[in-house]
């Protein structure tokens, strides 16, 4: 999609800052996102230990070696935090643009044909009453766990809010006077979801991007603590936190570096879906 | 069509639809339900006499049918792994689960009104400045990682509360207190903030309304003009919202339960999945989904009845 055939908007990206990241809400949760993606980022390459090297002293306390100390098979719990961020970063950057697009296409098959659209609805009812961890639990029945369940997971559990979204913007927009001067001129309907529909989907789906992150990070973790997310030896911050949490007497490290990390990141990511949605509202 | 057969329609329709996807789910998993059952070892004479009992030989839609007369006369079969009837099963966990659910709805409900008032309070202290930030970080923060801080700083820091483990609610209700505290707070609590917000945006609102400015005006106590005329107008949202999470609240159930070692029906239902047991996983997914449509019915019946403008929008009698 190009932005230029939107008529008198100037494209959201292009300007310096977006008003939603200079409000000290806006600011403090884009600063929290930006400091877990950098330690997801840099922090293996700084680090340089391997997450999957296990030794004989397990759960050691912190070292030269292992600056936060072992897990229960000697491997360094810094590494593996940190390489659950890397993995948590992937699962979200796979699902949650995924669903984006395809929420935003279902809900606009309404525009084509009503039949479809109310279809559609009817089986984002379905999906919005299976929230998102019940759906992970009856999909991790049908396929063996794993990164593409969890990314299926996200996927399906974020569709309906885009979908909906969508089809807001889109009965908004076919009551507009200018849509039904277009429809009379006899401009095709695809055209017309392109051109009048779409770019007023794209605005309000940026908010969105922000919510379903966060979400998508829950679920992530909470599979991963449930055993059904990304299968060991993998690193993955849920599964650390359910494994730790057994030794919080003991090595009160374990589970709470991934709790830290994980909280960080949602609360950072709900921050900016808080100030892009009050800016948007304004 | 009055509200509530309109709403009780909407609702079988989604138990209807859930019901099939949730019977495919066994049909459509890789692998037939007999060797999921029986194992790779399992002779054929064995796989005949599974299969003719588990019915799986017959066409799908008498399989549906008797499956669902199975569910509705509570006879949904027996465990593949171990040979016990689904109901028992649960019976035997039902309990735990329960107690654990209505605990942390009480508390939601309760911190969530709390916690809306607060917020919407025209008082602006310096108490009220951080209670912002707090409700922002209820609302992100998922149940495990509340769950883990919780349990580091009761049961490790401060030695107060169990870890983890249970205690039955009714025969020894001090200890199943203390074994409950944790688990139905780190439970409640994403949700109750949630409710707190959107209160206290409704009372922001309902407060600029005319009655209101009028019982003030007639010299009505700021506590008067909250509880008998704002807060009853702006209950509607939050409780479609309560049923809603209450709904959320058996998938978190089902983490709490992991953390805090409880052996409830999220457990049952994590070892079914484990085992391949479909019965079992079958049976409690299909109770978890009509748990939280028939909730989520009860309080949209129950806002048609605190707003009956609700109630007859769309019949034709508003306007």
């Amino acid at each position: 999609m190009t932005v230029t055939t939107a008529p008198v908007r100037r494209p959201s990206l292009l300007r310096p800052l977006p008003p939603a990241l200079r409000t000290p809400r806006g600011r403090t949760g884009a600063l929290l996102v930006l400091l877990v993606v950098l330690l997801g980022l840099l922090g293996p390459l700084l680090l340089g230990t391997d997450p999957y090297q296990q030794g004989r002293d397990a759960l050691a306390g912190p070292s030269w070696d292992h600056p936060l100390g072992t897990d229960e098979v000697g491997r360094d719990l810094l590494a593996r935090a940190l390489a659950g961020v890397r993995t948590e970063l992937l699962v979200c950057l796979l699902a949650v643009p995924a669903a984006a697009v395809l929420g935003t296409l279902l809900g606009l098959l309404g525009g084509l044909n009503r039949l479809l659209g109310e279809l559609v609805q009817r089986l984002f009812d379905l999906l919005l009453g299976l929230h998102g961890l019940l759906l992970g639990l009856a999909l991790a029945l049908l396929v063996r766990p794993g990164l593409g369940t969890v990314v299926a997971t996200i996927v399906l559990s974020a569709l309906p809010s885009f979908g909906r979204q969508a089809r807001a913007a889109l009965l908004g927009q076919l009551a507009r006077d200018h849509v039904v001067a277009a429809r009379v001129l006899g401009v095709p309907r695809g055209r017309i979801l392109r051109r009048h529909v779409l770019p007023n989907v794209v605005d309000a789906t940026t908010a969105l991007l922000a919510v379903a992150m966060a979400h998508a990070v829950k679920i992530e973790g909470g599979l991963s603590v449930l055993g059904l997310g990304v299968q060991p030896p993998a690193p993955a911050l849920g599964a650390m936190i359910n494994a730790g949490s057994k030794y919080l007497f003991l090595q009160p490290g374990y589970a709470l570096t991934p709790v830290a990390l994980l909280g960080l990141l949602v609360f950072g990511l709900t921050l900016l879906a808080d100030s892009f949605n009050r800016e948007r509202l304004r | 069509m009055p509200y509530w057969t309109r709403k009780a329609a909407g609702a079988l329709a989604t138990l209807w639809l859930a019901s099939v996807a949730v019977f495919l789910l066994l049909r459509l998993a890789p692998g037939d339900p007999v060797s999921a059952a029986l194992g790779a070892e399992a002779d054929q004479e064995q796989r005949d006499r599974l299969a003719d009992s588990l019915g799986v030989d017959r066409p799908l839609p008498v399989q549906y049918l008797g499956w669902l007369h199975g569910l509705l006369t509570g006879d949904p079969g027996s465990s593949f792994h171990y040979r016990e009837p689904v109901t028992r099963l649960i019976g035997q966990s039902v309990g735990s689960t329960v107690q654990l659910a209505l605990v942390a709805g009480l508390l939601m409900l309760l911190l969530g009104l709390l916690l809306g008032v607060a917020l919407a309070s025209e008082h602006r202290g310096r108490l009220a400045r951080l209670l912002d930030p707090l409700v922002t970080a209820l609302l992100a923060l998922p149940v495990y990682v509340t769950a883990v801080l919780f349990v580091f700083v009761f049961a490790v820091l401060l030695r107060v509360l169990p870890a983890g483990g249970e205690r039955d609610l009714l025969t020894a209700p001090d200890l199943a207190v203390q074994y409950l505290a944790l688990p139905a707070v780190a439970l409640a609590l994403p949700g109750s903030a949630v409710l707190a917000r959107l209160l206290a945006t409704e009372l922001r609102r309902t407060r600029q309304e005319e009655f209101v400015l009028t019982a003030v005006a007639k010299g009505a106590s700021p506590r008067r003009v909250l509880a008998r005329h704002v807060l009853p107008n702006s209950l509607a949202p939050f409780c479609v919202e309560f049923g809603l999470h209450l709904g959320e609240l058996l998938g978190g159930a089902v983490v709490a339960e992991q953390l805090f070692a409880r052996h409830g029906l999220g457990q049952l239902l994590l070892d079914a999945i484990n085992q391949r047991d479909y019965p079992v996983a079958q049976t409690l997914i299909m109770l978890a989904i009509a748990v939280a449509v028939l909730v989520q019915l009860g309080s949209e019946l129950l806002v048609g009845r605190l707003d009956p403008r609700i109630a007859r929008a769309g019949t034709g009698e508003a306007r």
